[in-house]
């Protein structure tokens, strides 16, 4: 049993399993999964393709829900929230960073950073966006479609709308996996140049080693378990 | 057989892909539309054809001036059809010492074969339908030729020999209407006692009539087999050579139904198209493994068109069987409005809603499926590969074949073909010019509005083309919808116009010049409106340009039938308001008394005549030419009286003319047509009420059958919304999941999507209802010949409608990519 009364963490799971229930039978994909992350850590959870990492980070995140145990985000419970609710709380809290980038192909870079703003009620959605552009040193593409920029520019834009809402936390799936080295070395340098300026919480999913090693803290899954944490 | 096999369990296996649940719902609503109307059409025109032969008694009067051959009767008996004739002749009828000229007809037993005799007790009191024909010894005679005898129910008169006792008064009887300018009043007796009376004699002047009646199919086959075999001096008359007013709102009715039907199917090809161009898409995969795996290019040509006949037959089969509901249902709501028991549909419907189908997966679904054959097996390695793109032009010339032979083989009537053609492509233009441009006027719009109006509209930005295609077919579903609106609202308003409840119901014939005063005290003092009498006088078409004319210089029947007897010559001051000038001048009060006539258009299109040619006319002995001035075009469903040939005043003035003139009695009030008939000796009066009573019906009926076919207009409409959101699935279940992770609501994402549709909807609707405006003058001045009534409530009705129904069903059909849930991001690279 965990001391809740501590300083809390930002996220805590406890005894988290998934199973999915098919024709075939019944398939457990993650079994007895408990982690804390405090403020300002960085976690990379690492494992082998279907060792169930990315099930874990869309659980931890809100997006799916655990057949059982119990998942505490940014101090609420999140496997009490219902569905809108469990978004509302995203909103307010947790930024993303996908492999696949994930842009809305309908709005600009700007509009796509804008999103997250203007989901939490941010009262000056135009500016903060416009600075997080400039943050990821994109102030030139503002007004560009997605599909006019190269991966490694859509990526930065991707990481400005994560960080434009000053989440306490940040969902990374594999952010580097759809780029080529040379970009990829310089995502991952503004992934954490930012965590560390934001002081946000990171939890990154990956399968690159150079990106885990930056990480504090590396949680290794096999079969649906950690394998000797911490 | 492997191939069948393969294709059908691959059908199987895709049935749950969205883009073929709409592929097949568009031909299933193409063919139900099809063969709802063909089922309808063939079994109400059925009935209203034989409605409307209830004024002929028959369906064919084959007539002659002597005893038919029999061979006449055999044709008809070969082909199962029932026959009766029928003699008639004019003959003296005495009672006491009074005689009267009465019209004789001696009839048997079946007779009427189509509609049914009305008889009373005394004239002009309350009918009741006839119970077979006269008794043997017995008559039915008109009011007027009792008026004439003074005789009433049970007296005796003296026929020719014989003496026979009046059994009642002949309220109606079919057949009476066709020639009811006769001098006559009618008697029915029974042809068994037509030896007794000894009338018939060589050389009596007899009307020799074979009545034939039975299926459409049998009767057209009778008529054609009838043609070669006919005597020059007989006639075979249907209701098309008899009633105009009777056969033009048939007609009408007819191309309106076929109308309604074809739109839905072509609004359905736009769905066919855009859900086969989806189907194709989402078998690239599968047709690319199926390649690797080694099956040849040929081989996968023969499953494809396989597969598409497969669709073909299953929609033709459930499509038709809607159909049968679908009119089997009409009928049964119909009930009573219908005049006689249907006769039952046949299964050339069912065939033609087949035809249909394979027509419109030739042109609209071949083209894009058999694109699949020139997909690279390699895609199985990259995914960005697919087929080269189709020619275009090959894509469109298959689509416009489709479309026009569509359109030339279910219209039957290239004049409405052309334009409602003409109409489509315009308002296709306007919808989708229209949209384009309203969208990049819109575009400044996205930085004033919220984050769902900006994401919803940002979607219509990205996807302009489709957006534009999404706002084309869906307008013109609804261009189509509103203009079927504004046209059944004109075409029945001026069908009201013309039929208002006040239309003239008594026609009454034979006023002589000295009985005109005596006529309009009469109706002055029951309170009646003064009527118009117009003049006429009998007179023979005998010569065209000088030259004399007889009915054997001529072919068509029209023009032999109208040589052949005595035509009506009236005069006019002025030109009737609703008959059209199509050629020369009306005449002014200098051109009275000057030999001018004014020619019904059609009438001079049988004699091939126009203005400057000349027509001469026997009159009483004497001959009279007269140079055409003018043609016009006549409305006969007016019901007022109308003329073929019309001079001006002062030209037949020497000429014998007595007045015909129509009014309209209520029904308390016609207890007074036995008073006119005694008051005024020798008119003859004809109640067509029941005439304007049967065209009613017919409109009734042709309104309620094509509010029914609209339905399917909408569902075709529907379903070309669904092909386009169809189209996007994959983006907006994408696009849900991804705005829910980053933290949207279900509600803020269902913003988004309302947004869309509306301004997809106002698109459609608005720029719908403009193009609505148009098509309908197009076709209500053009084709339907019909006064305009632009209505300006067409505009907001398309922009609120058009938005409901896009919201509507946009939102239920993206309703499952609402509730994906977000973890889906995750899964898709």
């Amino acid at each position: 049993m965990l001391d809740t009364t501590a300083v809390s963490p930002v996220l805590r799971a406890e005894g988290v399993g998934k199973q999915v229930t098919s024709p075939a039978g019944t398939l457990t994909i993650l079994a007895d999964c408990s982690l804390e992350v405090g403020r300002g850590e960085s976690l990379a959870i690492i494992g082998p393709s279907g060792s169930g990492k990315t099930t874990l980070l869309g659980l931890l995140a809100g997006l799916d829900v655990p057949t059982n145990g119990q998942i505490w985000l940014a101090g609420e419970e999140l496997t009490a929230l219902g569905e809108d609710g469990r978004a509302r709380l995203r909103a307010r809290h947790v930024g993303f960073v996908f492999q696949a980038f994930h842009l809305l192909p309908s709005l600009t870079a700007l509009e796509n950073v804008m999103l997250p703003l203007e989901l939490a009620g941010d009262g000056d959605p135009i500016g903060g966006a416009t600075r997080a552009i400039g943050a990821v040193g994109l102030e030139e593409r503002a007004e560009h479609y997605p599909h006019k920029l190269s991966g490694g520019e859509q990526q930065r834009v991707a990481i400005a709308r994560a960080y434009a809402s000053r989440p306490a936390i940040l969902f990374a799936d594999e952010p580097t996996g759809n780029l080529d080295t040379a970009s990829g070395e310089r995502i991952i340098d503004l992934l954490f140049d930012l965590n560390a300026r934001a002081g946000s919480t990171l939890v990154l999913v990956t399968h690159d080693a150079r990106l885990a090693g930056r990480c504090s803290r590396t949680l290794e899954l096999e079969g649906g378990r950690f394998r000797g944490q911490q | 057989m492997r191939v069948f096999r393969l294709a059908w369990r691959q059908l199987r296996r895709e049935r749950r892909s969205g883009a073929l649940t709409i592929l097949i719902a568009s031909l299933v609503v193409a063919a139900a539309a099809v063969s709802t109307v063909g089922f309808l059409t063939s079994r109400v025109s059925q009935a209203m054809r034989v409605a409307a032969n209830a004024t002929l008694a028959a369906d064919v009067d084959v007539r002659g001036p002597t005893a038919l051959p029999d061979r006449y009767t055999e044709f008809a008996h070969q082909r199962d059809l029932k026959t009766t004739t029928m003699l008639r002749f004019p003959s003296v009828v005495l009672k006491d010492d009074l005689s009267q000229l009465a019209e004789l007809h001696a009839v048997e037993n079946g007779f009427p074969l189509r509609g049914e005799v009305q008889l009373s007790k005394e004239p002009f009191g309350p009918a009741h339908r006839a119970d077979g024909i006269p008794a043997p010894g017995t008559i039915w005679a008109a009011p007027r030729l009792l008026t004439a005898l003074r005789a009433a129910v049970g007296d005796t008169v003296q026929i020719g020999a014989a003496d026979f006792r009046i059994a009642a008064v002949l309220a109606y009887a079919p057949g009476q209407g066709i020639d009811f300018i006769e001098f006559a009043p009618n008697l029915y007796l029974n042809a068994a006692d037509l030896a007794a009376t000894k009338l018939v004699q060589p050389g009596s002047r007899i009307g020799y009539h074979l009545l034939v009646a039975g299926p459409p199919a049998a009767v057209a086959d009778y008529k054609t087999a009838l043609k070669s075999e006919l005597r020059p001096s007989d006639r075979v008359v249907d209701i098309s050579d008899t009633r105009p007013e009777v056969n033009d709102p048939l007609h009408q009715a007819q191309s309106f139904l076929r109308l309604a039907a074809l739109v839905s199917v072509l609004i359905a090809a736009v769905a066919v198209a855009m859900s086969a161009r989806q189907y194709a898409v989402r078998r690239t995969d599968l047709v690319a493994v199926l390649l690797t795996l080694g099956m040849t290019r040929g081989r996968l040509v023969i499953l494809l068109i396989l597969q598409l006949l497969l669709l073909a037959v299953a929609s033709a089969v459930i499509g038709s069987a809607i159909g049968y509901g679908a009119q089997t249902g009409l009928v049964l709501l119909l009930g009573d409005a219908l005049p006689v028991a249907l006769p039952p549909p046949g299964w050339i419907p069912a065939l033609t809603a087949f035809g249909t189908v394979i027509l419109l997966l030739a042109g609209f679904a071949l083209a894009p499926v058999l694109r699949l054959r020139n997909t690279p097996p390699a895609r199985i390695l990259r995914r960005d590969l697919g087929p080269r793109p189709g020619n275009v032009l090959a894509i469109w010339s298959f689509a416009l074949a489709a479309l026009i032979a569509l359109l030339a083989w279910q219209v039957n009537d290239w004049r409405i073909t052309l334009y409602v053609f003409a109409a489509l492509i315009g308002a296709g233009l306007v919808l989708a010019l229209g949209s384009g441009a309203a969208l990049l006027a819109l575009r400044p719009l996205r930085t004033h509005v919220g984050t769902a109006w900006r994401f919803g509209l940002g979607n219509l930005w990205r996807r302009g083309g489709l957006s534009v295609l999404q706002v084309t077919a869906f307008g013109l579903g609804l261009t189509v919808l509103l203009w079927l609106t504004l046209v059944r609202a004109d075409v029945f308003r001026a069908w009201q116009e013309m039929l208002p409840p006040s239309a003239p119901n008594e026609f009454i014939f034979n006023i002589q010049p000295a009985q005109r005063d005596d006529l309009n005290d009469f109706l002055s003092k029951h309170d009646l409106p003064t009527p118009r009498l117009y003049p006429m006088t009998r007179a023979r078409l005998v010569g065209i340009n000088g030259q004399h004319v007889t009915a054997a210089d001529f072919k068509k029947d029209r023009a032999r039938h109208l040589l052949n007897r005595q035509a009506n010559l009236s005069m006019a001051s002025f030109r009737r308001q609703e008959n059209v000038m199509t050629a020369g001048q009306w005449w002014d009060k200098s051109d009275y008394g000057s030999r001018l006539v004014s020619v019904d258009a059609e009438i001079a299109q049988v004699f091939d005549v126009g203005p400057g040619d000349t027509l001469t006319f026997a009159i009483s002995g004497d001959e009279l030419t007269l140079e055409i001035a003018n043609l016009r075009n006549i409305r006969w469903q007016s019901f007022e009286p109308n003329f073929y040939f019309v001079t001006p005043p002062g030209v037949l003035n020497r000429y014998p003319t007595t007045y015909i003139t129509s009014l309209h009695l209520s029904p308390q009030k016609a207890p007074l047509l036995a008073d006119l008939a005694r008051a005024l000796p020798g008119i003859t009066v004809v109640d067509i009420g029941a005439i304007i009573r049967s065209v009613r019906q017919i409109i009734t009926q042709a309104s309620l059958a094509v509010a029914y076919v609209f339905a399917f207009t909408v569902f075709a409409g529907v379903l070309v919304l669904l092909a386009a959101i169809q189209a996007t699935r994959d983006e907006r279940r994408y696009e849900s999941a991804l705005l829910r992770t980053l933290g949207a609501g279900r509600a803020a994402v269902l913003k988004g999507i309302v947004a869309e549709f509306a301004m997809l909807g106002l698109l459609a609707g608005g720029l719908g209802g403009a193009a609505a405006l148009g098509a309908g003058w197009l076709l209500i001045s053009q084709v339907f010949d019909l006064p305009y009534h632009a209505d300006p409530w067409i505009i907001p009705a398309g922009l609120v409608g058009g938005a409901i129904i896009v919201i509507g069903t946009g939102v239920a059909a993206t309703r499952r990519a609402v509730n994906r849930p977000p973890v889906e991001t995750l899964t898709r690279g």
